[in-house]
């Protein structure tokens, strides 16, 4: 779950967090949301910006306890290096392949 | 032996192979870069040739066959071709505002071809040549520095803002090493000396040589010059960690994960975006803070990517303290 209306920076992070959860095999802890629509709209609706799983435990008086704390470091840590060093592979990439950059654009016949 | 010939055959050879890299480019001569290289190339031999001492030595042995000061013809016109074409090539891409700059190269082309067809004295010669070639480099080397600052829009990417500074040290540095040479030169003219290695000569050779340097920076291969703008990333790290870290004191809830940041991360990029991640995640949050909160929405929405968000996040002013 993440907000498309955010930057796609932290969209793809959100996308890759969640994900870490799933490749690191992290535990599931099943949730039931008020049959209220009203309700479990209010409670989707504070962490609009993000899906927090500890906001979301918190409205619904639920405790989290270390697993739960320790998955989600483990879940966050994994998505900042994954995405850093993508990013950074790409521009290198992008460096390498530039080699002396066109800095400036080509000579136009047209004065 | 000259230490700028080793350099220069590095160089030289360098591009060489870039050369032959773009050899299949449609636009093979419409290229400015290729310009660039033939200009790198013409700069090096110009550098060689700023010694008297090479220059007399030049004149007596390769051109001893005639009594005409043809080394010292060549040194400064090698400077002002290589000047001209260089302002050509900018002209010709941007602009058509440099014509007056064209006529004032071409009046001191003349003045020099004028002085040199005078029976002047050698040493008195190589004063005039460094006189001229001094104006033409402050006029060509600032008017580039003006149309490249021009060009380059901010967010620049990291190679344009390391050109901009790799070429704005070239020209504060030649300008004063070749400020100090010209006032030597200037300083012996009246009494016609016929000594022109001085310490004020030497320490402007010493400039030259470091202007020289960041020539050869600039034209260096993007990932070295991508390193050489470490100081000023570094600078936007810090910036952008001032923000994460007024962001977490003043969000109305407490952050799950607090990673923490350190202010000399190994690898910089990896802590600029991990910072950033931080900052985008929780400036909704912030408590109290609405102007703050407002003009971090708007950069979010009004930017592209992570260097343009960074570039404006590191122009915001954070509120002052409760």
């Amino acid at each position: 779950m993440y907000n498309k209306n955010r930057h796609p920076l932290l969209q793809e992070h959100i996308i890759i967090h969640e994900s870490a959860h799933l490749f690191l095999n992290h535990r599931l802890r099943k949730i039931t949301l008020p049959t209220r629509v009203d309700e479990s709209e209010g409670i989707l609706k504070q962490s609009s910006v993000r899906f927090r799983s500890h906001l979301i435990f918190r409205d619904l008086e639920l405790d989290m306890d270390g697993v739960d704390y320790q998955q989600e470091e483990e879940a966050e840590t994994f998505a900042r290096l994954f995405m850093a060093l993508v990013h950074q592979h790409k521009r290198h990439q992008d460096l390498v392949s530039t080699q002396n950059v066109n800095l400036f654009p080509p000579f136009s016949d047209e004065r | 032996m000259n230490l700028f010939i080793v350099p220069i055959i590095m160089w030289w050879t360098y591009y060489v192979v870039r050369l032959f890299n773009h050899a299949r480019d449609e636009q093979f001569l419409k290229m400015p870069w290729m310009y660039l290289w033939l200009a790198g190339y013409n700069v090096a031999w110009c550098y060689t040739l700023n010694h008297f001492w090479v220059l007399e030595r030049l004149e007596s042995s390769i051109f001893s066959f005639t009594q005409f000061p043809i080394a010292s013809l060549l040194f400064v016109s090698v400077y002002l071709i290589q000047l001209t074409s260089f302002l050509w090539m900018v002209q010709r891409a941007f602009t058509q505002l440099l014509r007056v700059v064209f006529l004032v190269l071409v009046t001191i082309y003349a003045i020099a071809v004028g002085a040199h067809l005078t029976q002047l004295p050698y040493v008195t010669l190589y004063r005039i040549d460094i006189i001229l070639i001094y104006i033409s480099t402050l006029m060509g080397g600032f008017t580039l520095l003006y149309i490249l600052r021009k060009q380059i829009r901010f967010p620049a990417s990291h190679i344009e803002f390391a050109h901009l500074c790799w070429f704005s040290m070239f020209c504060i540095l030649s300008s004063i090493g070749l400020g100090l040479i010209t006032l030597n030169a200037v300083a012996g003219l009246p009494d016609n000396l016929t000594v022109v290695e001085t310490p004020l000569q030497a320490i402007g050779y010493s400039l030259n040589a470091l202007a020289m340097a960041s020539l050869m920076i600039l034209t260096g291969p993007d990932t070295w010059l991508y390193r050489s703008i470490y100081p000023y990333r570094l600078w936007q790290y810090h910036k952008l960690l001032q923000m994460k870290d007024f962001i977490l004191h003043h969000i109305e809830i407490d952050p799950i994960i607090t990673h923490s940041s350190s202010e000399k991360p190994l690898n910089i990029e990896i802590a600029i975006h991990e910072t950033m991640v931080t900052v985008l995640d929780y400036y909704p949050y912030l408590l109290g803070n609405d102007v703050l909160r407002n003009n971090l929405a708007t950069i979010e929405a009004n930017s592209q990517d992570l260097e343009t968000m960074l570039f404006k996040i590191t122009r915001l002013r954070l509120p002052a303290p409760d």
